[in-house]
């Protein structure tokens, strides 16, 4: 429900905001007033919900994860980084590798503060609070390692293969249609069974 | 064009990932449908399995998928006889239990890898399979219930850098099959051989993918264990090139010459006994791919040399050859096939057949989880330069139905095929084979000590197979 309709239901019913009437009928000349107090209250609703809903919540759902699910969510996008990474600069591809550095340099800050969090979380003495706010932190750089890992896979999909790469043009992305693989291969065999075997013998003498 | 470097099988994945459960099953299996036909054409009659289930994990990518079925069913014809003269049709029942392994990280349709012609980030796609079956006669007479063998098939499949610049591709199919002869006889006379194709093929892809260019080394070898059949054994080497231009992702043009040396290790005198050495070329070319979205094409003709050098009076293969196909997948559960062909083979008896025919089938996977396959081909098959009776082959005393030394018949096979699978590794199956060969061709044999009247073999045969399978499979 969003704030809008949410103000028009609490101020429903209210005396000062009945429907609208025409001037000269009776309650007209409150009518006028009604209404512009009825837009205030109704922004100033609208305004404080909407600055009051984190920003975060509205894009991730689901139940918050622990401290060792995060961390092996961090482990686990930083190590498919660094395949990715390794990957590209085998191919060579220049335009490639540079993007996903990229995103494997800014993956590399976000560890750095995830890396203190997780000494925060570890730290036997820390207070509640202090925990509390390491774990919100933890849970935005997982959060943010998986985005980037997403981009890094998308340089892929950007990339085009130079002249020397060993990458061929040739592919295609379409719904498949038929269940071959390769239609321009030879056609295989035939699966009805021939009604003479080619190499048995025709004929042959009956006696061994 | 300048396409997104996506990977076609992921989007096959992910495609089928967005089905509902029961299409999302069913794409899944018909990726795997009827995955091992081994080399030898009738190792799958006598090794029947049912399809891969989902399979247990190994790695990251690889897929186990161990299975076993006990079989149990009628051969209406075990000698593969036409019941005239001497010969009699015997049938028999059949039990056969058979075991399949198979790894790989891709699977394989109808002989053929599924690997995607784009570049993935795997560096090597396989699949490896190991089939065997041991075929149990049912019969009140010894002669066939000492027919009873062992039949095992080997597969593998192997893409080094699949798809990239420079690729390398060995295929390798190993059978054991173990056949009754054409005759009832005692079990030490049989048709039980050893067969291995083997390729290996290098591909470059200069233009990044649309261009490819490929040549591979084949190998072939067929030895019969009978020892009275060593003029049948023989030794294949070729050699193979193939252009390929794909001007639209699944789409292409392609030329492709094949070459192969066929050496008969019988005899020391070359020209009798029919199995001459021999060259065979091949160069076709045509169109190979998709048409529209659901339709995939392949068309390629061209012509065949089938050279007969050391036979100074036999025919040689000189003349067109080609086939066509239109496979219509009107949803990923569902493929219908219309083909025909042209070709020519070296056979083993006489210098080499000519096929020319067609074939149609369809299979489908139902939404209750039943695969079905109704197939049906017909064959006209000529065999030119049979042995001349009394002087290539001393055993044959005259033909009947033959016209300047050739045998025409005409081939039909049916096939019928239904899978039930319960619940996620059980799985019941049904199967039902028609096979006729229609043919006036009849070879009278020279009187010998063990047949004082001389022996009459009619060629032609029907033949049923029934069979009802009982599988477990992952």
């Amino acid at each position: 429900m969003t704030a809008w309709n949410a103000a028009r239901r609490a101020t429903r019913g209210w005396p000062l905001f009945a429907p609208n009437r025409a001037m000269g009928e009776p309650g007209g000349g409150v009518v006028a007033r009604s209404s512009v107090v009825r837009h205030v209250l109704v922004a100033l609703l609208w305004s404080s919900s909407a600055l009051a809903a984190p920003p975060e919540a509205q894009i991730e759902d689901g139940p918050a994860r622990s401290p060792s699910d995060l961390r092996s969510s961090i482990e686990s996008s930083m190590s498919e980084l660094g395949l990715l990474t390794g990957q590209a600069k085998r191919e060579k591809d220049m335009v490639l590798a540079a993007c996903v550095l990229d995103k494997q340099e800014r993956a590399d800050v976000v560890m750095e503060i995830a890396t203190g969090e997780l000494l925060v979380l570890g730290d036997a003495n820390s207070s509640n609070q202090t925990r509390t706010f390491a774990r919100e932190k933890l849970d935005a750089a997982a959060h943010r390692l998986t985005r980037l890992v997403a981009e890094a896979k998308a340089c892929r999909g950007d990339a085009d293969p130079e002249a020397k790469d060993d990458v061929t043009r040739t592919q295609l992305d379409a719904t498949q249609t038929i269940p071959l693989a390769d239609p321009t291969k030879a056609q295989a065999t035939s699966p009805i069974p021939p009604a003479i075997d080619p190499l048995r013998p025709p004929i042959a003498s009956p006696v061994s | 064009m300048s396409l997104p470097p996506r990977c076609t099988i992921e989007l096959a994945v992910q495609t089928i990932r967005r089905l509902s459960f029961p299409d999302r099953w069913a794409a899944l299996l018909a990726f795997v449908f009827l995955a091992l036909v081994p080399a030898a054409a009738w190792a799958n009659v006598y090794i029947p399995r049912v399809s891969d289930g989902r399979g247990i994990k190994v790695g990251q990518r690889s897929t186990f998928h161990p299975g076993f079925a006990v079989t149990t069913g009628y051969d209406s014809n075990v000698y593969w006889a036409k019941g005239q003269g001497q010969e009699e049709v015997r049938g028999g029942g059949i039990i056969l239990p058979t075991a399949w392994l198979g790894l790989g990280n891709r699977e394989v349709r109808d002989g053929l890898l599924q690997s995607p012609p784009e570049p993935t980030d795997r560096i090597f796609d396989y699949n490896l399979a190991v089939l065997a079956g041991y075929r149990i006669y049912l019969s009140g007479r010894d002669n066939i219930r000492k027919q009873s063998r062992f039949n095992v098939g080997i597969q593998g499949r192997f893409i080094l850098l699949p798809g990239r610049r420079f690729s390398a591709e060995l295929n390798e199919d190993f059978v054991r099959v173990a056949e009754p002869r054409n005759w009832e006889t005692g079990p030490g006379a049989n048709f039980n051989r050893f067969e291995h194709i083997g390729s290996l093929a290098l591909t470059v892809r200069p233009g990044g993918g649309r261009l490819s260019l490929s040549g591979s080394y084949s190998s072939g070898l067929l030895r019969y264990e009978g020892r009275d059949l060593t003029l049948y054994d023989r030794l294949v080497n070729g050699a193979a090139h193939e252009t390929k231009w794909r001007f639209l992702p699944k789409s292409s043009v392609v030329v492709r010459y094949t070459f192969y040396n066929t050496y008969y290790y019988c005899c020391q005198q070359v020209g009798l006994g029919r199995n001459e050495d021999n060259n065979a070329h091949r160069v076709l070319g045509g169109y190979q791919g998709l048409v529209g979205k659901k339709v995939v094409l392949d068309a390629m003709v061209g012509w065949g040399w089938g050279l007969y050098r050391v036979d100074a009076n036999g025919p040689s293969f000189r003349s067109f050859i080609g086939n066509a196909s239109v496979t219509y997948f009107p949803t990923l559960r569902t493929e219908l096939q219309l083909g025909v062909e042209r070709s020519f083979a070296d056979s083993l008896f006489g210098n080499y057949y000519v096929d020319a025919g067609g074939r149609i089938y369809v299979r489908h996977l139902f939404r209750w989880n039943m695969l079905g396959f109704l197939g049906l081909s017909v064959l006209s098959r000529r065999y030119h330069g049979l042995p001349e009776p009394g002087v290539e082959d001393a055993r044959i005393d005259s033909y009947e139905g033959v016209e300047r030394l050739r045998r025409d018949d005409v081939l039909v096979s049916l096939d019928t095929r239904l899978e039930q699978a319960l619940g996620r590794f059980f799985v019941v199956g049904v199967r039902y084979t028609l096979t006729v060969d229609r043919t006036d061709f009849v070879v009278n044999y020279v009187p010998t000590p063990a047949a004082p009247q001389g022996l009459t073999d009619f060629g032609g045969f029907t033949k049923h197979v029934a069979m009802l399978l009982l599988a477990v499979r992952f």
